[in-house]
């Protein structure tokens, strides 16, 4: 019986831009101590060791700080061999940051560099057959050329893979598809027993052997993932795998897009930030349109600012937030102009409303007629 | 506010004058400088200005002068709706007093009064429309604005409020300042917008430094690939290139060896060639000996030939030189012949001519022995002798002079003739002269004379003057002949005449001996003549001595000379006979040696070719001792046949090579070479480009690019949005205050309208109606234009501008006054720069503003405003109002 630990896509060194100055040291710090908590999960585990089926780092130019990190946070579980796999993020070209002065001074006996394609024997009768990328854009199917000639001889086999499967990828053209028909058939003539694979963040499993799997990353990475946050323990004893998908992700990416146009809407919005768990690490992106006065902008921003406080980051601006602010009656009543003020107003007014060009511009003139009369 | 009655007293210079004013129209008010009509305007101030307990310089100017009594003002007027009478004195019993008529009664004094009234004036008063529709001489006439509280709401009464309250200037203020905010002054963005535009600019530049560096890094890797393939590429290439070249280093060897092969034979050949011709040339220089020997051999016959020809010739000029040479000494001996005897001839004739000179020279020595004997003998005489013939002469004449002097004497002197008549001793001056008896002695006395016979008596004849005159000269002459006589040693004339004749004697003498002395001495000195014959006596003595005794000595000189003419004649002859014989001698000669010399060659020659033709067969024979002839024709034959067997292996050899190609194997050679060498060195420079790709690539991946990347693009986006934000702000501002300034600028010239219109309608009075006028923002004037002429208002006249001053006040005293609004216009003194012409038409426009204001006019020149109808006119100093009977209408 083996017992491992299937994992990939760690995206070490990967920053957010939208996040700020507090949220980014907390999101690189969680992705570090997802690489200690699966280290603690193997051992607990009982796992022989732990495959990284790629993007490892996020690229290969990433910081010093991090590679260090990263190792000493494998080194925390020596009883725990981590088998890391270059990836299309992290390929082992001569920029190779597995390669780096940094990385070859710094790894613990523990860490093994899948730099050979190929098989390469784990423990008697088990081996891990490797498809690292050397480059970034390679041009054939590196799994398939590293399964393909194996002979079905009673070894145990892992194949450690990273890559895009072809029925799961729209870019048919690719030539470093991995062909999933030679997966299947590899798995099936036994001349490979599990096929563990990087590059999907959500956990997924390929095909219908139920021993070739995406294990997704540990760490949510954008707001498209599904089911991100997982590690794989897998078991394998004597033809038969069983896959155990274990939660190790501790941030969430949410989007949210809604229609604001008046209070009640803005109740619904208000409710929704209020009803998020585990605020701090919560990564929340809002794509707002719609039509609001003056008071409810108000109300709209204060609520926001509140959210953002609690919030690990709340994306409030960009092209995603198309909301339209129009003073209305209410708004005008209150600037009492009279003689020319207030036929400029209405000038204004007439140019916010029109459909022409800038009519952003006076509805923001309008805006800060408000403003100033509002300070007089 | 209008005004209706205003008394002042001890103020100033007035002690006391009151003014009725109508509440609309014109008063006008005149009195000349200093009376104080000015004191009217200043009384207005003065009493709402300070209390009467003030003791202001403003308020002590107006004290009388001299006078203890404190100066005083009424006033009655109506302002809003109160009308009043308020009365102050200040500085001596200071009192305010104040009664409200008007809506209701109310009585004030004291401070209470004061203030009461200026918190009515406060409320009803637009206190800076008082101040500005006051107009004084001198006063400022720039265009002054006119933006006052009460003209503003008249003219928004006017227009129907259409402007803005003080809220909406406080917000119009705000809305520039936003626009200001943001647009610097000529419509650029301001600094801050500037700074932040730069600063995403700076940010997105920092963004693609990263990204090209990254790109960099990116190209080096798939660089860093594309070597690893080709140093792969380059090692297999490398194995093809090692083994062609091994194979073209053996065809090369086998090049090599045919190459020894060709040099080998090349020089058998050349071996060949040279013994062939070595044995040619032996063979020539066999021939050319031979050749030499026959040649030898036919020079020498030939001399021998021309030798034995040439000696008959020879031997015939040598005999003839024999015989010349013995006629030559015969001719020589009959020449020394007559030689000798001429010689004889010529010694005998100088034997001869010697002894005649040696005769002569004794006779010519004895002439000048003698003639010098007589010279010493003469010489001796003459040296004796002093007197001279001019002795002689001067003795002559002082002989002469005397007997002329003793001649005059006698015939004119007494003369005293004594007789002695006894022998007595008469003494004449001394002188005794014995006289005998009888004796007479006459004495003439030439001058005084003293006779006296001693002892008896004593005579003193004296002679008359003429008498003593001669007798003077007399004695001179005779003292002179005496003297000379005395000087010359002689007696008398007659022997110095004597001794003068012997001198001469004596002296001819000498003169003779000298010329004998010259004409035998000639040349000759007495001595040289001595030698002359002793020496020509030794030579005669010594030829007697050696004369043969033949032939016989000539008799003579002549026969002598006769000999020796004819021994030169035979020498002559004998001479010639010399010189002929000589000169054949010398022709014999010369033939003689020609001929021995050509032989001589001839016979050299003989011998030259003699011996050359000896030498010539001895190398012969030497020469056929090593190589007889035959010899050398049997080796001349054997080497050409190796010559020709050489070259054709040669040829052979060569064809072979040129069959292997050398060219091409050599060039293969080469570039297979270069081929190999180029590959290692691709091979080297790639490894090289590896090592350093290595490094950079370790270097930059050091540097966490991908960090630095978001870092910046993080900081990009910040400052974009920051900058979208502000500039969104900005054109928010901007489209605000344009919007805001265009509806202004409308409202405004609404506004100013009936304020323009107003200036407009008084001043077409003045100008006529094509006048127009612009206000600027603070209502004052900008430009008028004329007949379509605009003439900026600073531009125009002191009396143009000091008109519009007064047109505009008119003008808007006119529009605010409705209703007892406004104030008065006051005049002080104004106009004086204007024309009476335009004065008149000034008038008109004061008559028609004043029918909806108060327009008080002070002016010290009475008729300045003769031209305004309706108006009071006061003189000041009289307390009546007066009305102009020509104006009531």
């Amino acid at each position: 019986m083996v017992r491992f630990l299937h994992t990939a896509d760690w995206q070490l060194g990967m920053t957010r831009r939208y996040l700020g100055a507090d949220a980014q040291p907390r999101f690189s710090a969680a992705r570090v101590d997802a690489v200690r908590a699966i280290g603690s999960l193997a051992a607990a585990r009982g796992c022989d060791f732990v495959v990284v089926c790629g993007d490892v780092f996020e690229t290969n130019q990433v910081e010093r700080q991090v590679v260090v990190r990263a190792l000493d946070a494998m080194a925390a579980t020596p009883e725990v061999t981590f088998y890391l796999l270059p990836g299309n993020h992290d390929p082992l070209d001569a920029s190779s940051v597995f390669r780096s002065p940094t990385f070859v001074q710094h790894r613990p006996s523990n860490v093994v560099v899948l730099d050979r394609p190929g098989p390469m024997a784990v423990s008697p009768g088990l081996e891990i057959v490797a498809a690292p990328w050397t480059s970034k854009r390679p041009l054939t199917d590196l799994v398939g050329a590293a399964i393909s000639e194996l002979a079905v001889d009673g070894t145990q086999r892992v194949v450690v893979g990273h890559g895009a499967v072809d029925y799961l990828s729209p870019d048919s053209a690719n030539p470093a598809l991995i062909g999933s028909a030679l997966v299947d058939q590899a798995l099936e003539r036994g001349q490979v027993h599990y096929v563990a694979l990087g590059d999907r963040h959500s956990t997924t499993a390929v095909g219908r052997s139920g021993r070739a799997w995406y294990s997704g990353a540990p760490e949510a990475t954008d707001f498209r993932e599904t089911d991100p946050g997982n590690v794989l323990v897998v078991e394998m004893d004597d033809g038969s795998v069983s896959v155990d998908p274990v939660r190790v992700g501790t941030w969430e990416f949410v989007q949210y897009d809604a229609e604001v146009s008046g209070e009640a809407d803005l109740d619904v919005l208000d409710a929704f930030l209020d009803g998020l768990p585990n605020k701090a690490r919560t990564i929340v992106r809002l794509g707002l349109v719609g039509q609001l006065s003056l008071a409810e902008k108000a109300r709209l921003d204060s609520m926001l600012a509140h959210h953002a406080d609690l919030l690990g980051c709340l994306e409030t601006w960009g092209r995603r937030i198309d909301l339209i602010v129009l003073p209305t009656e209410a708004d005008y009543g209150d600037l009492e102009l009279t003689g020319f003020a207030q036929t400029a107003l209405t000038d204004l007014r007439e140019q916010a409303e029109s459909n022409a060009d800038g009519n952003e511009v006076a509805r923001d003139a309008l805006a800060l007629l408000v403003r100033l009369r509002g300070t007089a | 506010m209008r005004i209706h009655r205003l008394a002042i007293r001890n103020f100033r210079g007035v002690d006391s004058f009151e003014i009725d004013l109508p509440a609309d129209g014109v008063t006008i008010i005149e009195g000349g400088n200093e009376v104080g009509k000015s004191s009217l305007a200043e009384a207005l101030d003065l009493v709402f200005a300070f209390p009467d307990n003030s003791k202001s310089a403003a308020i002590r100017q107006v004290q009388p002068v001299h006078r203890d009594v404190g100066p005083e003002v009424e006033v009655e007027l109506t302002t809003g709706g109160y009308r009043l009478v308020y009365s102050k004195r200040w500085l001596r019993r200071p009192s305010t007093t104040l009664s409200i008529v008007e809506p209701s009664r109310e009585q004030q004094t004291g401070r209470d009064a004061h203030d009461r009234v200026n918190q009515i004036l406060d409320q009803t008063l637009d206190r800076d429309l008082w101040n500005v529709l006051r107009l004084e001489q001198g006063g400022d006439l720039s265009a002054s604005g006119f933006v006052l509280p009460s003209l503003s709401r008249a003219l928004e009464a006017t227009v129907g409020a259409d402007l803005t309250g003080p809220g909406e200037d406080d917000l119009w203020d705000r809305i520039v300042a936003e626009r200001d905010h943001y647009w610097t002054p000529t419509g650029r963005p301001s600094a801050e917008r500037t700074r932040l535009a730069e600063r995403v600019e700076e940010a997105v530049a920092a963004v693609s430094a990263i990204e090209s560096q990254i790109r960099e890094v990116e190209a080096r890797t798939d660089e860093f690939a594309r070597l690893e393939a080709e140093a792969v590429d380059l090692a297999a290439r490398q194995v093809d290139l090692v083994q062609a070249e091994a194979e073209a280093a053996g065809r090369l060897e086998a090049l090599d060896g045919l190459r020894q092969e060709l040099v080998r034979v090349e020089a058998d050949a050349q071996r060949a060639s040279s013994d062939h011709q070595r044995w040619s040339q032996l063979g020539e220089a066999r021939a050319r000996l031979v050749e030499s020997v026959a040649r030898r051999e036919a020079a020498l016959l030939e001399s021998e030939q021309a030798l034995a020809e040439s000696e008959p010739e020879r031997a015939d000029a040598e005999r003839a030189l024999a015989r010349l040479t013995i006629r030559r000494r015969e001719a020589a001996d009959a020449l020394r012949g007559a030689e000798l005897a001429a010689d004889q001839a010529a010694a005998d004739a100088t034997y001869r001519r010697r002894q005649i000179e040696v005769a002569q020279f004794r006779e010519r020595l004895e002439r000048v022995v003698d003639a010098q004997a007589e010279l010493e003998r003469v010489e001796l005489v003459l040296a004796g002798v002093e007197i001279t013939p001019d002795t002689v002469v001067a003795m002559e004449a002082a002989q002469l002079e005397l007997a002329r002097a003793e001649a005059a004497a006698e015939a004119g002197a007494a003369v005293v003739s004594a007789v002695a008549q006894a022998g007595i001793v008469l003494e004449v001056d001394g002188q005794p002269v014995p006289l005998a008896p009888g004796d007479q002695h006459t004495i003439a006395v030439a001058a005084a004379t003293e006779i006296s016979v001693p002892g008896q008596v004593e005579l003193t004849v004296s002679a008359g003057a003429d008498s003593r005159v001669r007798a003077e000269k007399l004695q001179e002459a005779r003292n002179l002949l005496t003297e000379l006589c005395r000087r010359h040693g002689v007696a008398d004339l007659d022997e110095a005449r004597r001794i003068a004749a012997a001198r001469a004697d004596a002296e001819r003498t000498r003169t003779y001996a000298n010329e004998r002395l010259v004409a035998d001495l000639r040349d000759l000195s007495v001595d040289g003549l001595a030698n002359k014959i002793a020496s020509l006596s030794v030579r005669i003595a010594e030829f007697e001595a050696s004369r043969a005794p033949v032939p016989a000595l000539p008799a003579d000189l002549g026969q002598a000379q006769k000999v020796e003419a004819s021994t030169v004649e035979v020498l002559g002859q004998r001479r010639s006979d010399f010189d002929d014989t000589e000169a054949d001698l010398e022709a014999a000669q010369a033939r003689t040696r020609e001929l021995g010399e050509s032989g001589a060659a001839r016979l050299e020659r003989v011998k030259m070719d003699r011996a050359a033709l000896s030498d010539a067969l001895e190398v012969l024979a030497a020469a056929r001792v090593d190589h007889p002839d035959d010899q050398i024709a049997e080796q001349v034959e054997l080497a050409s046949a190796v010559r020709k067997a050489a070259e054709v292996r040669l040829a052979e050899a060569e064809r072979s090579l040129a069959l292997a190609d050398p060219d091409t194997l050599d060039a293969l050679a080469e570039s297979t070479r270069r081929a190999r060498e180029r590959g290692e060195a691709a091979t080297r420079e790639n490894r090289d480009q590896r090592r350093s790709l290595t490094a950079v690539i370790e270097h930059t991946g050091e540097q966490g690019l991908a960090h630095r990347l978001d870092l910046a693009l993080a900081e990009a986006d910040r400052l974009k949005l920051e900058a979208e934000r502000l500039e969104g702000r900005a054109h928010a501002a901007r489209l605000l205050h344009d919007t805001f300034d265009r509806h202004r600028t409308v409202a405004r010239q609404k506004y100013v309208a009936p304020f323009r219109e107003q200036i407009e309608r008084l001043g077409r009075l003045v100008y006529g109606p094509s006048l127009e006028i612009e206000l600027d923002d603070q209502l004052g004037i900008s430009s008028r234009t004329l007949n379509g002429v605009t003439v900026g208002f600073d531009q125009l006249s002191t009396g143009a501008r000091e008109q519009f001053a007064l047109l505009s006040r008119l003008a808007c005293a006119s529009l605010v006054s409705g209703n007892g609004e406004g104030a008065p216009v006051v005049f002080d003194d104004a106009l004086g720069w204007t024309d009476p012409q335009r004065l008149g038409q000034m008038a008109a426009a004061i008559s028609v503003a004043a029918r909806q204001c108060q327009v008080i006019v002070l002016t010290c020149t009475p008729g300045r405003f003769a031209g305004v109808g309706a108006a009071s006119v006061v003189r000041l100093g009289s307390s009546e109002a007066r009305e102009d009977p020509s104006l009531t209408a």
